[in-house]
């Protein structure tokens, strides 16, 4: 081994001078004479052994009581082995104020968990006894060294730093819930489809319900004055009629939906005159049917079965949508609208001048 | 820009950045992350082309000395300061990314970073530079033995005197602290890797083979010791034998691991001797009533404490914990900020 520039240089040199690698045993009792006879002395467990070391051994041991403490039972381990207290020391690198102290088991003064649990495992191992007595003084006896510090920090910068996570999360959270709780009792979403019905067809079921119990509510006090409970129920219709909310469903999912079968039904006439034009629609189309005068007689989209008439004394406007659906009576004949179709639109001018229907360009 | 609010996503950590693994407390949660400090890199189309991490910690380290052509290893850390400035900062973001479960939030915590008391200015502005770049909003660095001493458990704010000594991969920190602060500290660059090392070597020189580090450190762990033992522990290994070139079985024993740890381990003494030299007289005797603590993953070796003990004449005991004891002790002090500032932190 060379000597280098190394901190351990003198230890190194000094101590592994004259050494060679065939002989490193030898070399290590040199090297830890002194090192080597506590490993023997503490190894042992067996009183009797130490009479060759030189120790005095007791010659009637103190009888230990299963329940005695960690402190008696140190000191008895220690006057069975005939070692004094300065022995112990000695060996220990402690002071034999410490050594009286744990075996009398006073731990103030070296009650700080770190160096309770050091001097006990310590004394433990060369006595060879159980290092578990350690964790158990430590576990109830030991003590925590606080973290003191000379700064402070003030009061408002430590309640922010302490609050401030907190509180955002709660606003974060406020913001996230706070809506979709709002949206779920106001039934903003709500999508049920059933319910909702066109502006432009108002369902002359529902206009009948009304009437019906506008009836029965004006003849009711008449008829019946005693049975003022039968008014509630009438009421309950009034008010269970189902809102009219505009829809951007498809006009298909409307059709499909039951609740609602689409209802064919004759509108009467919108004025009179002398020409009648009857629509007929298979499908579902858009409408526009404007009068001479400009006036829109029908403008919407509507549903599949329905037949509407308008009378007029001049010429119609019409225009179909959805033209493979739709069927247009004028005055009793039919009209076939293939001549008027451009793509899947028929745009047709009924009643003109000179022919009963014209394209319109 | 967002740090500020994206640090309210993040929790407070203290990091051991260590030669050899890293360690990473969480406030209010404990040691979650203990890896060693390691980063696999691979080499992407040929030399020159552009690098990419292909494993950190753990992973990484089990590839060490098994790599093909186009990944290497690297140990990004040396004497517990760093050697590769980019893959620290690459691998502290994977180890915080991995503490923080929110995948939602890129974490920018406050980070409290510890450093050998022997490393200069340079050298922890690159620590503290390196965690900033890792997505840290605040940066607060205190002393490895300071942090060590709080970890352990020594009544650090006393007006007396304690002695701890923090033996880690790359570096063995020996200081001496009173009132929060460190009145005397030595720093050697001796720690496990150099015990790895002298082993290595020992076992070159000795039985001819060459064994690699990963062997070193099994040997060190499972036979290693620093005073003689009643009983004999041996150890088969197998390592590539330089004569012949092919793989040998071969036997180590305990006490040849003590003669290989003995240049290394007599450097360790000779700091703790110096320092104790070098302390005011007070707190000498304060720290000779008290006793040595011994904290870090070198004072796991078998029997250092009996080795100190008796080459210093002080009665010298080892942690509870040794190996967590610096990140534990940085999380203490980082949970004390709050209300009390940063007392023990070190200037940059």
């Amino acid at each position: 081994m060379t000597a280098t520039g190394h901190p351990g240089q003198d230890m190194a040199g000094v101590r592994g001078a004259g050494r060679g690698n065939d002989h490193h045993e030898e070399q290590l009792d040199l090297l830890f004479g002194a090192e080597t006879e506590v490993v023997s002395e503490t190894g042992n467990d067996n009183p009797d052994s130490n009479a060759g070391t030189g120790e005095a051994v007791v010659a009637a041991p103190p009888v230990v009581d299963a329940d005695a403490s960690v402190g008696q039972r140190l000191r008895a381990a220690r006057e069975r082995r005939g070692w004094s207290r300065e022995d112990v020391a000695g060996r220990l690198k402690l002071q034999i104020s410490v050594i009286r102290r744990i075996e009398e088991d006073d731990y103030s003064g070296i009650a700080h968990s770190v160096y309770l649990r050091g001097y006990l495992t310590s004394y433990s191992r060369l006595l060879g006894l159980p290092a578990g007595l350690a964790d158990e003084i430590v576990s109830t006896r030991g003590e925590e060294a606080p973290l003191v510090s000379t700064g402070t920090v003030s009061r408002s910068r430590y309640l922010l730093d302490r609050y401030s996570v907190s509180a955002t999360y709660l606003i974060l959270t406020g913001l996230v819930v706070g809506p979709a709780v709002w949206l779920a009792t106001h039934g903003g979403l709500e999508q049920n489809f059933a319910r909702t019905e066109l502006l432009d067809v108002a369902p002359p079921q529902t206009a009948l319900a009304r009437e019906q119990a506008r009836n029965e509510l004006t003849l009711e006090p008449v008829v019946a004055a005693d049975s003022a409970a039968s008014i509630a129920p009438a009421a309950a219709a009034v008010e269970e009629a189902p809102p009219i909310i505009a829809s951007m469903a498809p006009f298909s999912s409307l059709t499909s939906a039951p609740a609602t079968p689409p209802t064919p039904a004759v509108a009467t006439p919108a004025a009179t005159g002398a020409h009648t034009l009857t629509l007929r629609l298979k499908q579902a189309s858009w409408v526009e049917i404007l009068s001479a005068s400009g006036e829109k007689l029908e403008y919407g989209l509507l549903p599949a079965g329905a037949e509407r008439s308008y009378a007029s004394d001049g010429a119609i406007s019409v225009r179909l949508g959805n033209a493979e659906g739709a069927e247009v009576v004028a005055d009793g004949e039919a009209i076939d609208l293939a001549p008027f179709r451009r793509a899947n639109v028929a745009h047709l001018k009924v009643f003109g001048d000179g022919a009963r229907a014209s394209r319109v360009e | 820009m967002f740090k500020g609010l994206r640090g309210l996503f993040s929790n407070d950590l203290s990091i051991d950045l260590g030669t050899a693994n890293t360690l990473i407390y969480v406030r209010g949660q404990g040691i979650v992350l203990n890896e060693p400090s390691v980063v696999a890199i691979r080499q992407e189309r040929g030399a020159g082309g552009p690098r990419s991490v292909a494993a950190v910690g753990t992973d990484a380290k089990k590839m060490l000395g098994r790599t093909p052509g186009n990944i290497v290893t690297v140990r990004p850390l040396k004497d517990g300061v760093i050697a590769d400035f980019s893959m620290t900062e690459e691998m502290l973001k994977q180890f915080i990314r991995k503490v923080h479960r929110s995948r939602m939030f890129r974490p920018s915590p406050r980070v409290l970073v510890c450093v050998p008391c022997g490393s200069t200015q340079v050298e922890r502005r690159a620590i503290k530079e390196s965690a900033e770049s890792a997505g840290a909003r605040d940066v607060f660095i205190v002393e490895e033995p300071m942090a060590a001493a709080i970890g352990a458990g020594i009544p650090v704010g006393e007006a007396r005197g304690s002695m701890v000594l923090d033996i880690g991969g790359g570096t063995s920190e020996v200081a001496v602290i009173s009132l929060n602060g460190i009145v005397y500290s030595q720093s050697v660059r001796i720690g496990g890797d150099r015990f790895d090392e002298a082993i290595i070597n020992y076992v070159r020189r000795n039985h001819g083979t060459l064994i690699g580090e990963a062997t070193a450190e099994r040997i060190k762990i499972e036979v290693g010791c620093a005073f003689p033992q009643s009983e004999v522990r041996e150890i088969e290994v197998s390592g590539r034998n330089l004569a012949e070139g092919v793989p040998r079985m071969f036997t180590v024993n305990s006490n040849e691991i003590l003669e290989a740890l003995h240049e290394p381990l007599a450097g360790i003494v000779s700091a703790v001797r110096s320092a104790l030299e070098q302390t005011p007289p007070e707190l000498c005797s304060d720290v000779a009533e008290r006793g040595i603590v011994l904290t870090g993953g070198g004072a796991l070796l078998c029997d250092l404490d009996r080795l100190i003990s008796e080459e210093t004449g002080l009665h010298v005991h080892v942690a509870d914990d040794p190996l967590t004891c610096v990140a534990r002790g940085g999380g203490r002090a980082l949970d004390h900020i709050d209300q009390h500032g940063g007392d023990f932190f070190a200037p940059e």
